[in-house]
């Protein structure tokens, strides 16, 4: 089976389960901001745990950073939701700080366990 | 002429559902009993879609498909032709094959060692000549296949039961239709990357949902936000979450809740609802309160080809469709949502995207962005079903609440069904008549009729 681990992620341009640019993450900010959002109604309670972080490539302007990654979720009473997998940022220095150009996020799942992804990897 | 299993009684199971009073018994949304018995009487016997022809078009492609508890390797032959075998090995079954997709020369059980052709013959057997002495025949140890395969304009389906009638008996005039309502849209290829995911809920909530045109208003509230539908488009309005306070429309006193947000997320617009034999059946808006067109397709269903395809009748229907038991056919989308049962309150979700091959590259990556946007577990429509359903599963099951009937008698008695070149469809505004004909068709499945009486059980009358 090691020809079909190519197989393991799709490239751009085939499906993904999030292929957002700006104007759509604009469009989920907004949604949770409607009241009606019900799959984050309550919120959920998520936490973001980062580990492993590399830069792997540095112009001067932008920078290649690969990252680890566990979110976790608690919602309503006693629900559970993780998800692990591994985040390749591309980051423009701004001032003091860092504007996210463009972030791949790869999960280890194939079939996910969750019933949505109503939140932000 | 109903058999007795799992003490499941042909009169108990029409006491699930009737169509008199459009009142569902909850207990099939949790028995484990009933799941049971659906795995032999619906998932044991129906055609169940496997996968699409475009995803295994070189010979040893193989895509693997579930039919009810099996897991099923579909595979391309050498000579073009398409062979389903279940991923079990003849020896002491373990799966012989571990990816969901890729191209084999053969299939290697992990276990001894036996080997098989893409064929599903067996091959190899390690000791063949000393453990065995040669006494093992094996032309009698192949990987199963499964009773019957057959395609429709490239939809592959495939029956566990040998004494099912063919592909096009089982789809009818409204299993044609739902699929060519994509098939015939262009010439449509499978986008890679099934997404798959996994909702805690059972299997039939998910698809009674699908017809559903009466929850979109609130449960999909948010997507269809000026600030979020707009900007999803790309219209602007980024920041305008302050623009749609809500609160006004808010339900107060019981009164009804009338969110004019335009014709998707309405109620208000001319529907039709086809129903068909084995339980098929279309529920949702009309081609021309739909405007006769898609965002991705054009006015696709104007070509000569897709005119006779649908035939007159057809040419009108532009709402869900089912084809029974779990194959939803989003067909404004170009997609596929296959609904498969895992336990009684748990069902996986496999969403199937198709392109038209001829779009331009532009348009095809507007539509394969555009439907991640919608559907799928992250899209805006989507991400906010599954805990409907998931608590409408889970709130069913207590000792007092399961006595609550699950309700589907919206339009009950109003539905007059108009039979017009084969097609049984209702003409009228948002109703639950497609919904009620599901459960009732699935009553029918449930009793292990024969062929014949399972037919005529489920080819509707004149009203509902």
């Amino acid at each position: 089976m090691a020809k079909e681990r190519d197989l393991e992620f799709t490239k751009p341009g085939e499906m993904a389960f999030i292929d957002d640019q700006k104007m759509m993450l604009a469009a989920r900010v907004a949604r949770l901001r409607t009241g009606r959002a019900w799959a984050e109604d309550p919120p959920s309670r998520t936490r973001h745990l980062i580990t492993n972080i590399r830069v792997t490539g540095d112009d001067g302007d932008e920078l290649d950073v690969e990252s680890n990654f566990h979110l976790y979720r608690a919602r309503l009473k006693s629900e559970e939701d993780s998800w692990i997998g591994s985040r390749c940022d591309r980051l423009r220095r701004v001032g003091e700080s860092f504007h996210i150009v463009k972030r791949n996020v790869y999960l280890e799942h194939t079939v996910l366990l969750s019933r949505n992804l109503s939140n932000f990897f | 002429m109903t058999k007795e299993t799992n003490s499941l009684t042909g009169e108990r199971i029409d006491g699930f559902v009737s169509l008199e009073t459009g009142e569902i018994d909850r207990s099939i949304f949790f028995d484990s009993a009933v799941f049971e018995h659906e795995m032999e009487t619906i998932f044991g016997r129906a055609w169940l879609f496997l996968c699409h022809a475009t995803q295994i078009p070189e010979r040893g492609d193989f895509f693997e498909s579930v039919m009810g508890r099996d897991n099923v390797l579909v595979v391309r032959q050498k000579d073009g032709s398409i062979k389903a075998l279940l991923n079990t090995c003849a020896h002491r079954g373990n799966a012989v094959c571990r990816a969901e997709e890729g191209n084999a020369r053969s299939f290697l059980c992990s276990y001894h060692g036996w080997s098989y052709g893409i064929d599903g013959r067996l091959k190899g057997v390690p000791g063949h000549k000393n453990f065995y002495k040669g006494d093992l025949d094996k032309s009698k140890h192949g990987l199963r296949e499964v009773a019957q395969v057959a395609d429709y304009k490239g939809f592959i389906f495939a029956t566990h039961d040998p004494t099912a009638p063919s592909l096009d008996d089982f789809l009818g005039a409204t299993g044609r239709l739902s699929l060519d309502l994509l098939a015939m849209k262009g010439d449509m290829e499978i986008v890679p990357g099934i997404q798959k995911f996994t909702i805690d809920c059972n299997w039939k909530i998910a698809v009674d949902n699908l017809f559903d045109w009466y929850h979109p208003q609130v449960t999909h509230a948010s997507a269809f936000a000026p600030s979020v539908l707009g900007s999803m488009l790309g219209g602007g309005g980024q920041n305008g979450a302050e623009e749609i306070d809500m609160t006004d429309l808010q339900m107060q006193d019981g009164a009804d809740l009338d969110i004019p947000l335009g014709l998707i997320s309405g109620t208000n617009f001319e529907q039709s609802v086809v129903l068909g034999e084995y339980g098929h059946a279309i529920g949702g808006p009309t081609a021309t309160s739909s405007g006769n067109a898609d965002m991705i397709s054009g006015p696709w269903r104007d070509t000569p080809e897709a005119k006779e395809a649908l035939g007159p009748a057809g040419a009108g229907v532009a709402g869900h469709p089912n084809l029974f038991p779990t194959l939803w056919v989003v067909q404004e989308m170009s997609q596929l949502s296959l609904r498969i049962p895992r336990t009684p309150d748990s069902t996986e979700i496999w969403w199937f995207t198709f392109a038209d091959r001829n779009l331009d590259p532009g348009m095809r990556q507007f539509s394969v962005n555009l439907v991640s946007h919608i559907f799928g577990p992250a899209g805006l429509l989507e991400q906010d079903d599954g805990e409907n359903w998931s608590q409408a599963t889970h709130q069913s099951c207590g000792f007092a609440s399961r006595n609550i009937p699950h309700l589907l008698n919206m339009g009950l008695g109003h539905g007059e069904i108009i039979d017009e070149g084969g097609l049984k469809r209702i003409e009228g505004f948002t109703s639950e008549h497609a919904q009620l004909y599901t459960y009732h068709a699935w009553a029918q499945w449930m009793k292990d009729l024969d062929w014949d009486e399972l037919k005529e059980a489920t080819t509707p009358g004149d009203t509902i």
